[in-house]
């Protein structure tokens, strides 16, 4: 229920329903698709059931889910208007937070606050930026995936801000 | 940045907050969600077709009864050998295998000093074990303390072919909690019974569950019970939802 409703908080759309809601549901999703086929789950392979669920099933489900309600949405260019994009026709006043973020101004930006934080700014930099996978990133920096973690929640403090326009 | 880099930043998030139980909660918590609602509503939803099947397999008197005898004289034939293995974790034992058995059985507990305790079943243990051969009971000095101690007799392999037939869905969860309190003291598993009981109660009353309402229900289960710290309650429930000793709605007396 946590990953679900991280997930979709911090997509900055809005939704009708409320988001604990919304996050106990997909969670609840998530357990019914494991146990109409319990046999997909393989221990041999993982032997982790709750990282089963969360990665191929949940995530899953929260992809689909976005990308179903962005496809809700129709963007319009204003006649003779090339500067702006109007989005029309959203149904629960959603906007794509894509749309509304300068990628290039929000990474400086990003930047700029952890430059005070060197132990964010390197897990920042390599991974985002340098696109190493996790583990990579947790050896280079020598450290362990709890202080990974520890430090992307963060970093998430920070970005937070600077990722949802609309809050 | 990409969008690809985004929901990268968003999934890793994700994953930072769930990575384990305490991170969830504390992340949960943070955002004003009472997860024991949720995690009692979603039990709720799934098992309800448990609790029909359970109603419809009511037993007689006497079937009930043996039923229990059974499950007594395994956690018995268990954790006999143990030194912590005395009268009242034997209780206490007992009452947690019954909350996590699936087995419709009927019991009397009530609130006793020590946490759920059915008095009339646990008074005629003892005749019914020897009456069977399958234990000796008796009470021995253990240094200052006098402690009871359950004696394998030569018929105790004949339990087993009953406790086969009755529990055979029900035996991995059983063994989970006898090997969860195998080595436990009393104390700490009367606690557990205890809290069990409480957050049950409140379940059952469709009261929001929190760690301050079960502290209160403990504490005015029993006087004895201020010997448990807060601190001590609240470590304790959540070493429960770890092991995942969560009650669902049966109730505490019927």
């Amino acid at each position: 229920m946590a990953f679900a409703h991280s997930s979709l908080e911090e997509n900055g759309i809005r939704f009708k329903k409320n988001i604990k809601e919304l996050s106990y549901d997909f969670a609840m999703e998530t357990i019914r698709k494991y146990l109409e086929h319990p046999e997909k789950f393989d221990p041999e392979k993982n032997n982790d059931l709750v990282l089963y669920l969360k990665y191929n099933i949940l995530r899953q489900l929260i992809y689909n889910f976005k990308v179903k309600k962005s496809q809700q949405n129709e963007i319009l260019y204003e006649e003779g208007d090339n500067t702006h994009k109007k989005v029309v026709n959203y149904t629960i006043n959603e906007v794509d937070i894509h749309e509304r973020i300068d990628y290039e101004t929000a990474i400086d930006e990003i930047r700029e606050k952890l430059s005070h934080l060197p132990d964010l700014l390197d897990v920042f930099v390599l991974r985002i930026i340098k696109d190493y996978k996790r583990r990579e990133v947790c050896h280079e920096l020598g450290i362990t995936m709890p202080d990974y973690n520890n430090r992307i929640r963060r970093i998430k403090t920070v970005a937070k801000k600077i990722l949802s326009p609309l809050k | 940045m990409s969008k690809e880099k985004l929901n990268r930043i968003i999934d890793d998030v994700a994953d930072a907050f769930s990575s384990d139980y305490t991170s969830s909660v504390e992340y949960l918590k943070s955002n004003d969600v009472d997860i024991d609602t949720f995690v009692a509503r979603g039990l709720a939803e799934l098992l309800p077709t448990k609790e029909i099947s359970s109603k419809k397999r009511k037993l007689s008197k006497s079937a009930n009864y043996f039923r229990r005898v059974v499950l007594a004289a395994e956690i018995a034939n268990k954790c006999y050998s143990e030194r912590t293995f005395g009268r009242v974790k034997f209780q206490k034992l007992l009452y947690l295998c019954e909350q996590v058995s699936d087995m419709p059985l009927q019991t009397n507990y009530t609130k006793q000093a020590a946490g759920p305790f059915d008095n009339k079943f646990m008074h005629t243990i003892t005749s019914e074990f020897k009456k069977k051969r399958w234990f000796n009971v008796e009470k021995i000095k253990d240094g200052k303390y006098t402690k009871v101690n359950y004696t394998p007799l030569e018929d105790i392999g004949g339990y087993k072919k009953y406790y086969e037939n009755y529990y055979s869905t029900d035996n991995s969860k059983i063994q989970f909690i006898i090997s969860l309190f195998h080595k436990s003291k009393t104390r700490e598993v009367e606690l557990v019974a205890t809290i069990y009981a409480c957050w049950q109660e409140i379940i059952s009353k469709g009261e929001k569950t929190s760690d301050e309402l079960i502290i209160k229900y403990v504490y005015d289960w029993a006087k004895e019970k201020k010997k448990f710290s807060q601190k001590e309650i609240i470590n304790k429930i959540s070493w429960m939802k770890e092991k995942g000793l969560i009650p669902s709605t049966k109730i505490l007396t019927e």
